[in-house]
């Protein structure tokens, strides 16, 4: 037997709502399975099991607040191990007993996510209706267009009309209000306790970018890449080379990570940022990095993001996209060790060769903990992305 | 298709990408990166969706041109794609 507990998504949660049990006592679960979701001040998130077996009694009903490593359920059968793997290290566990609050609401639903065509998803989001706890007419018990255009018929039906907090709208759990704090504890704490260097270098972006334009040009639109994904890959291999600014500061020495899981921030237009974790970077291919964004932008728009991304980046990057500033120093999100920054590419005139030549130039930064490493360090770092990236083929 | 039906089309798909965005409000004639905020990613997003659902093939070269919706709508009708 093993418990599926509160997780830690980051060293600013202290507790978590549960919102909704996606899976019933009794039901199977294997690995990776996502059993609940949980509300933080960043959002919702997809809360996965680690362990495979059969979910036993949930003790935190929806609704309900718990602590960071409370115990949201039991889970029998094969696999024992009694707490979730967790590369970033958690804050020390409080007590573990629910936090008193509100009764959960009588008409949640304890069942399953429901299945919806991606047509009635859309109606959904267009009509404002809550599809959770709709019975979907379907097949295989899907909701259809036609059961979400009933159900905004019927206001007045005892649905739940929308998560118990947060602001309407398709992100789930999401307040504005409440991400600005989990944000300002962070950096707050980051700033207080972190001894941060700043670095800078130009990176001539023109190789990458005539390889890109040749790349995309013969390819079809679903496999065009994006700059993002050279920039992310480039930096995944150098903190390979590097490895003393990928890892977490903990009681007060370095704790080197051999996993590189970077974190990429993403801007949400509700107002805010996450940082979820794109796993063992360095290991995917250009095209798999590709696509590794888009789905990890994409499931961030809607709130779909895992627990486990949020829990274990071990570096940051920051890409401020094609129209953003010149550059960018970030502020590290503790307990890791750094944060690589782009600025938006600028056409700038460069020697090259014996003659001077307009090129596109992205300052890459970065922005690193004094305690763990020096600046002669740092600066390998940048040296290193910015060699990998005047090899885009090799990437 | 009518410039206006494209455009409806295109909100509906722009909605799918984007879900967090009100679509129904959008000005047909706004810039969908600096006024709208999509990113890059979402962009390419809305391409990828344009193309599969309304059979348009939007090189990168041509992404000034497809800039908002208006502007998406007037190059389907140039490029005689079917709708």
């Amino acid at each position: 037997m093993s418990d599926f507990l509160m997780p830690s998504l980051g060293a600013d949660m202290e507790k978590g709502k549960v919102v909704e049990w996606l899976k019933k006592p009794g039901d199977p679960i294997a690995r990776g399975d996502v059993v609940a979701v949980v509300e933080t001040q960043k959002g919702a998130f997809e809360i996965e099991a680690f362990e495979a077996g059969i979910l036993g009694e949930i003790l935190v009903p929806v609704g309900v607040e718990a602590p960071v490593g409370a115990v949201l359920a039991r889970i029998d059968g094969p696999g024992a191990a009694p707490r979730p793997a967790m590369a970033a290290p958690a804050p020390p566990r409080p007590a573990i007993q629910p936090v008193a609050s509100p009764p959960p609401r009588p008409a949640q639903i304890a069942t399953g996510r429901p299945r919806i065509s991606p047509a009635a998803a859309r109606r959904a989001i267009e009509l404002g209706v809550d599809t959770r706890g709709l019975s979907g007419s379907g097949p295989g018990g899907a909701i259809a267009i036609a059961d979400v255009e009933a159900a905004a018929r019927k206001p007045a039906a005892p649905q739940p009309s929308a998560p118990p907090t947060g602001t309407p709208g398709p992100r789930r759990g999401f307040d504005p209000a409440a991400m600005r704090q989990a944000i300002a504890t962070a950096m707050a704490r980051s700033k207080r306790e972190i001894p941060h260097y700043y670095l800078s270098l130009p990176i001539d972006m023109g190789i990458a970018s005539e390889w890109l334009a040749a790349e995309n040009a013969r390819r079809d639109v679903e496999r065009r890449l994006l700059p993002a994904a050279l920039l992310l890959k480039a930096v995944a291999l150098a903190l390979r080379a590097v490895p003393e600014l990928n890892g977490f500061w903990v009681e007060g020495a370095p704790r080197l990570s051999p996993s590189i899981h970077v974190g990429w921030a993403i801007a949400l237009r509700g107002g805010g940022l996450m940082a979820p974790a794109i796993h063992d970077a360095d290991r995917l291919t250009l095209d798999q990095a590709m696509a590794a964004l888009r789905d990890l932008t994409t499931r961030a728009r809607v709130a779909r993001v895992r627990g486990s991304e949020m829990m274990d980046p071990t570096v940051t990057v920051t890409s401020l996209g094609e129209r953003g500033a010149d550059s960018v120093f970030g502020v590290i999100y503790p307990p890791q060790l750094a944060i690589v920054g782009f600025g938006a590419p600028r056409i700038t005139a460069l020697p090259v060769g014996d003659a001077i030549r307009p090129r596109p130039v992205v300052q890459a930064t970065l922005a690193a903990d004094h305690r763990a490493s020096d600046g002669a360090l740092g600066s390998r770092l940048l040296a290193t992305i910015d060699r990998h990236l005047q090899r885009p083929e090799s990437l | 298709m009518s410039d206006e039906e494209t455009i409806a089309r295109l909100r509906v798909i722009l909605g799918d990408i984007a879900p967090d965005l009100d679509v129904s409000t959008i000005d047909a004639n706004a810039d969908l990166r600096n006024d709208i905020g999509l990113d890059s990613m979402d962009f390419l997003n809305f391409v990828i969706a344009a193309h599969k659902r309304l059979r348009v093939d939007v090189p990168e070269a041509d992404y000034g041109k497809v800039d908002s919706l208006a502007k998406f709508a007037r190059y389907i009708a140039a490029a005689g794609a079917p709708g």
